[in-house]
């Protein structure tokens, strides 16, 4: 069986669940505060929603690898095929937690009022196409919680970009909300800035705008992503340079140029934290290098401006991120990591 | 005897070497116009009649045609087929012809009339070459039906026009382009499974 | 050298009776299907129009560079039974969020909507390609000049299609500019008294 490939790669490998499961872990941790404002803002349908996808993540991991392992040990051991699954049982990879995150960050990008079985089958989708058929944990070409959403959007662009506005008090407290739908901050912005309309940056730091379950909250996003730099487990390069060139470019080209305040309200919304901190630093879809990173950072700035500022759809965090996913290897081909114990020509 | 090779020659185009499937080749219309079973199967009809009608004026030309232009003149009688059928088309079924759009002029270079232009119908008899024609065109058709069947019930709730979903809503990503190749990569997955698992039945173990 | 060149008319010759034989048959077929083909080009033209104007017996095509100057790609004046004008048919291009729109807009002499057609469009399919459905361009019938708004429209007004503002906008600016012609034309008095 010429199943054994030798994947060539620079370092650093993955190489144990343990180590995985430690990194994920603090992952979650980081995501809990913005976990919290999704419930406050939105109700406890956005728990349920939240909930729905994790444990979707998780089956579909478990019940695909155990059908898959399960065939390689039945044609391997040439033993009878349920003898076979209850050996897989006890070699999926479920516990390294990935799933669950990808299920956390799919979440985190839908509306509250999505409905359950499009949550199901885009964490499905997510799981098992985008993660699962590539070869599993750090095979992926892509953020496989993206490219779910871009699927979900296409799938049913209706129902994923029905927004609604956030409880403002306790009374609104319901399972599920009946408010009126909103049109995003950015839509609005699209319109027009001093739009009477548009909630205020205080309201955007805040998370008290209309948006999906997860992004609103910049100010616990931005939390949960210092503490992700403080344990070391993502690299600051990604965040600062995309932020910093997307607000560079935002100051200098967008559409209310040398406007401070409008480059804040930009940073405020549409799940750019969200994606700075939590999705632009996957492991497995960026590049190794730490030039690599800047690089792909700066590269995610750039395509998230251009998109809100020239292109039809008011944010553009997921599809630059899933662009330079793309890239990345190409990035990684040309950009170099420090090699020691080369002697120079000169010596 | 005689009556296996014609048979043989037959499904051959139908299941071992599927022009879709197994070839994969002719892919560019496979995925553009798979978005609902009617385009499907009017398309692989299309393509047919083109598939057959070259095969047997090449075959009958085989001796006829120098090898150093045969690409050149295999071009000139397949485009002369096509455009027949366009015109046929425009005149007798408008509403198909605007449907299928461009992708009836592109049959011309559907890399299946090609291919089997110059690995069968130019070194075989006129009988066997009109019979590779169908069974290439029908494999064709086969396939155009499973992926666009598949599509439109996914992607707009309908097969055939009629709607079967009701009230749920339809994924629209799958009546478009990267839907297309998302489904027929898991389709063509699906039956080299199929296949491999017979193979191993057949075989014994492997 | 003499068999190459032997080779080159050989070649020639074959490919020349391969290409003229075809030509001949395309010729044929052309020669059979032509009429019928310009045929159903005006069916076709001819059905958008009586779907908008359904009253009508006949269409009077004003000449191309006519429409262009009042801004449409084709005005046709619709006629009842007696020869006279009931409104005007304007073909109109308009740019939408994903290309260009090409609609057909019936208008009455009063300057009231009587149908809209959408012949062809790149909308977003789920989101503007709901332009063609009866419950959003159906609205545009019965209406004047209109604006769009997000819900609860009145006489005045349209409901966008949720989540494609964009495209809304673009049919009603196409519907608003065919009205406007209407009253402009009609003000000349040449077409429509």
């Amino acid at each position: 069986m010429a199943d054994k490939k030798f994947v060539v790669s620079l370092s650093p490998h993955i190489s144990t669940a343990e180590n995985t499961k430690t990194i994920m872990l603090d992952v979650i941790i980081a995501l809990i505060p913005a976990l919290i404002a999704g419930w406050f803002y939105f109700g406890i349908r956005a728990l349920a929603v939240v909930g729905t996808s994790v444990i979707s993540c998780v089956l579909a991991e478990y019940v695909y690898q155990w059908f898959y392992i399960g065939f390689k040990i039945k044609n391997e051991k040439k033993t009878t095929m349920k003898d076979a699954l209850s050996r897989a049982k006890s070699k999926t990879t479920i516990g390294d937690l990935s799933a669950a995150v990808t299920g956390l960050l799919l979440a985190y990008n839908l509306p509250v009022t999505i409905p359950y079985p499009m949550v199901i089958i885009g964490s499905v989708f997510a799981i098992i196409i985008v993660k699962q058929l590539f070869g599993g944990i750090g095979h992926n070409f892509v953020n496989p919680a993206l490219a779910a959403r871009a699927f979900m959007l296409a799938s049913w662009p209706v129902a994923m970009t029905s927004f609604v506005s956030p409880v403002m008090s306790f009374s609104n407290y319901v399972n599920r909300i009946n408010v009126t739908t909103s049109a995003t901050p950015l839509s609005l912005l699209k319109e027009g800035f001093e739009s009477a309309a548009a909630p205020s940056l205080y309201d955007a730091f805040l998370g008290r705008i209309g948006g999906c379950i997860g992004e609103t909250a910049t100010v616990l996003i931005l939390i949960g992503g210092i503490y992700l730099m403080v344990r070391r487990v993502i690299d600051a390069r990604i965040p600062l340079a995309y932020i910093g060139s997307f607000a560079l470019l935002v100051f200098f080209f967008g559409s209310h140029p040398y406007n401070i305040n409008f480059v804040m309200y930009h940073l405020c919304t549409g799940g750019l934290m969200l994606g700075a901190f939590f999705m632009a630093t996957d492991y497995v879809t960026t590049p190794t290098t730490k030039a690599g990173h800047i690089i792909f950072g700066i590269g995610c700035g750039i395509l998230t401006f251009v998109i809100r500022r020239f292109g039809g759809y008011p944010e553009g965090v997921s599809y630059s991120i899933l662009l330079m996913n793309v890239v990345t290897p190409l990035i990684d081909k040309y950009v170099h990591p420090r090699k020691f114990g080369e002697v120079s020509k000169r010596g | 005897m005689k009556k296996n090779k014609y048979l043989a020659t037959l499904s051959n185009g139908l299941l071992a070497e599927n022009p879709t499937f197994v070839q994969l080749i002719g892919m560019c219309p496979t995925l553009a116009v798979t978005t609902t079973l009617q385009n499907g199967v009017t398309m692989g009809i299309a393509a047919t009649l083109v598939l057959v009608a070259s095969n047997v004026v090449i075959s009958l030309l085989r001796k006829f045609i120098p090898d150093k232009i045969r690409i050149a003149a295999y071009i000139v009688i397949i485009a002369g087929f096509v455009s027949i059928i366009e015109m046929l088309l425009n005149a007798f079924l408008p509403a198909l012809a605007e449907s299928l759009g461009i992708f009836i002029p592109l049959i011309v270079v559907n890399c299946i009339i090609l291919a089997r232009a110059e690995a069968f119908a130019s070194k075989n008899t006129v009988t066997l070459s009109a019979l590779d024609g169908l069974g290439m065109g029908l494999g064709f058709t086969c396939a155009l039906s499973i992926v666009s069947a598949i599509r439109e019930i996914l992607g707009a709730g309908t097969i055939w026009g009629i709607n079967v979903l009701g009230n749920a809503s339809p994924m629209t990503m799958f009546i478009l382009p990267p839907g297309g190749f998302i489904i027929l990569g898991l389709v063509i997955g699906m039956i080299q499974l199929i296949v491999s698992v017979s193979k191993k039945r057949k075989g014994g173990d492997a | 050298m003499d068999n190459q060149m032997k080779n080159i008319f050989k070649y020639a010759l074959v490919l020349f009776i391969i290409t003229a034989v075809t030509a001949a048959l395309l010729a044929w077929v052309n020669m059979v299907t032509v009429d019928k083909i310009a045929q159903n080009a005006v069916l076709a033209e001819n059905e958008a129009l009586r779907e908008v104007m359904t009253n009508a017996e006949s269409f009077e095509p004003l000449d191309e560079a006519s429409a262009k100057s009042y801004g449409a790609q084709a005005i046709y004046v619709a006629k009842d039974a007696s020869g006279e004008a009931t409104g005007l048919c304007v073909k109109m291009a308009q740019n939408g969020y994903g290309g260009e729109i090409v609609s057909v807009i019936g208008v009455d002499t009063e300057g009231i909507v009587t149908g809209v057609s959408i012949i062809s469009h790149s909308e977003t399919p789920g989101l503007g390609a709901k332009l063609v459905k009866e419950d959003f361009k159906g609205q545009f019938t019965g209406k004047g000049e209109v604006s769009v708004v997000k819900a609860g429209a009145k006489d005045d007004q349209v409901n966008a299609i949720s989540g494609a503002t964009r495209s809304s906008r673009a049919l009603a600016d196409s519907v608003n500019s065919a009205v406007s012609m209407l009253k402009q034309i009609k003000g000349e008095g040449i077409y429509i008294q």
